[in-house]
């Protein structure tokens, strides 16, 4: 890349985040198209995904739960994934867990959570992929009267990579939906993207940059979204096997794979499996790195066991 | 000779102040419409943009030729605000990086 040519950026608040773009290259008029259109494609999230609009396709499905429901290609491409996800992290990932997050408290947007008095009900795990009946024919989903569906951090990695797919005619781009992230091609500098991964002491700071060329990266980890219930410190990542908060000594894991929704899987499956063998068996095979900063502040890094190697340089080791 | 021949053909302090002053004020003359027509290039850019429904807000990065946009600090967050940003802000370029991770 010469240093005449231009670098356009765009940031706007959508799905309950901020989504950050970056595209190298190109004629300000074409930028500003693909800006209209990742907004355009938000709303479409929003209105297919979110799970605090009563109207949104999710809410609906979840309401006829019970019954079988027609549903869109986003919807049903997103249930396949999440249910695909869930078979191949043995179901650390698991997109049932929805009636967990909400006895814990987690049933209005993070913004209005207050601290409830009541210690919250007995868990119960998440009844998983025995909830969920799909049919690829008819596009139908059928979820068991019990169950609820989220697709929050699935939707947003599943939103980068379309809209990646959708600009990839530029030379080089970067997108951030809430952090769920996915760059192509020439970064500004010419080279690989230099990915800042956030400390989560300190979220003005780096632990690390990543030097990767084309993928995604997805962090996961309690360090904005934990509240008191009760007597109880809580956060949104649930583990499915036991139907509350993971406990696993980690505060985030970062991971990269080839796709930013394929990270967040594999990034939420490492958080609340946490460092066991039997979890990495799992994971390292979806992956092509991982850094894990642990409570204690120590870093960890993992190499998994896809090809692209991305290059970390600056590792703050606590 | 006097004074008045000696300085003939040259102002005098009195015209050489008055001279002075009158390319003062054509020079601010022109530093306004230059500033004036900025403003209406702005403006104009900003009605462009506003039709997306964005606003301007340019960022220099090393040497390359930079557009941003961001939407209005004013916006109403979206109806399923979910978020834990603080700033609500993008957070590029910091510490080397091109673009960061958000802890999510």
């Amino acid at each position: 890349m010469t240093a005449r040519e231009s670098i356009h950026r765009h940031a706007f608040r959508t799905m309950g985040t901020t989504v950050e773009m970056v595209l190298v290259g190109g004629e300000l008029t074409d930028a500003l198209g693909a800006f209209a259109l990742a907004e355009t494609l938000a709303n479409q999230w929003e209105r297919t995904f979110s799970r605090f609009r009563p109207d949104s396709e999710l809410s609906r499905m979840n309401a006829a739960a019970g019954h079988p429901v027609v549903t869109s290609v986003e919807l049903f491409s997103c249930v396949s994934a999440a249910a695909n996800a869930s078979r191949q992290t043995a179901g650390l990932f698991d997109p049932t867990i929805l009636p967990a997050l909400l006895a814990i408290g987690y049933d209005r947007t993070f913004a209005d959570i207050a601290g409830a008095p009541a210690d919250p009900p007995a868990p119960a795990p998440a009844p998983g992929l025995t909830g969920i009946q799909l049919d690829p024919a008819t596009r139908t989903i059928t979820v068991q009267p019990d169950v609820r569906i989220d697709l929050g951090g699935i939707a947003k990695g599943m939103y980068a990579d379309v809209l990646a797919a959708r600009l990839s005619g530029w030379p080089g781009g970067a997108i951030s939906a809430g952090g769920d992230l996915r760059v192509w091609g020439i970064s500004p500098s010419g080279n690989a993207w230099q990915v800042g991964v956030e400390d989560p002491s300190r979220p003005d700071r780096d632990v690390a940059v990543l030097g990767l060329s084309d993928g995604g990266v997805a962090t996961s980890g309690i360090s904005r979204r934990s509240w008191r219930r009760g007597r109880q410190s809580v956060h949104h990542l649930i583990d499915p096997r036991t139907g509350t908060p993971a406990r696993t000594g980690i505060q985030t894991v970062t991971v990269t794979s080839p796709t930013a929704m394929q990270a967040e899987v594999a990034a939420t499956a490492l958080y609340v499996g946490g460092e066991a063998g039997t979890t990495l068996a799992r994971i390292l095979p979806l992956i092509s790195n991982a850094i894990i900063v642990r409570e204690t502040g120590e870093i960890r890094e993992i190499t998994g066991n896809l090809e692209e190697r991305p290059h970390a340089s600056n590792v703050n080791v606590a | 000779m006097s004074d008045n021949q000696e300085n003939q053909g040259e102002p005098s302090p009195n015209e050489s102040t008055r001279d002075g002053k009158k390319l003062e004020r054509a020079a601010k003359r022109q530093e306004r419409e230059t500033r004036a027509k900025r403003i209406i290039l702005i403006g104009s850019l900003a009605s462009f943009l506003g039709f997306f429904g964005l606003s301007v807000a340019a960022q220099p990065f090393s040497g390359a030729q930079v557009t941003g946009t961001q939407a209005p600090a004013s916006a109403a967050p979206s109806h399923d605000d979910d978020d834990d940003d603080e700033d609500h802000g993008p957070a590029l370029f910091t510490n080397g990086a091109q673009i960061r991770t958000r802890t999510s």
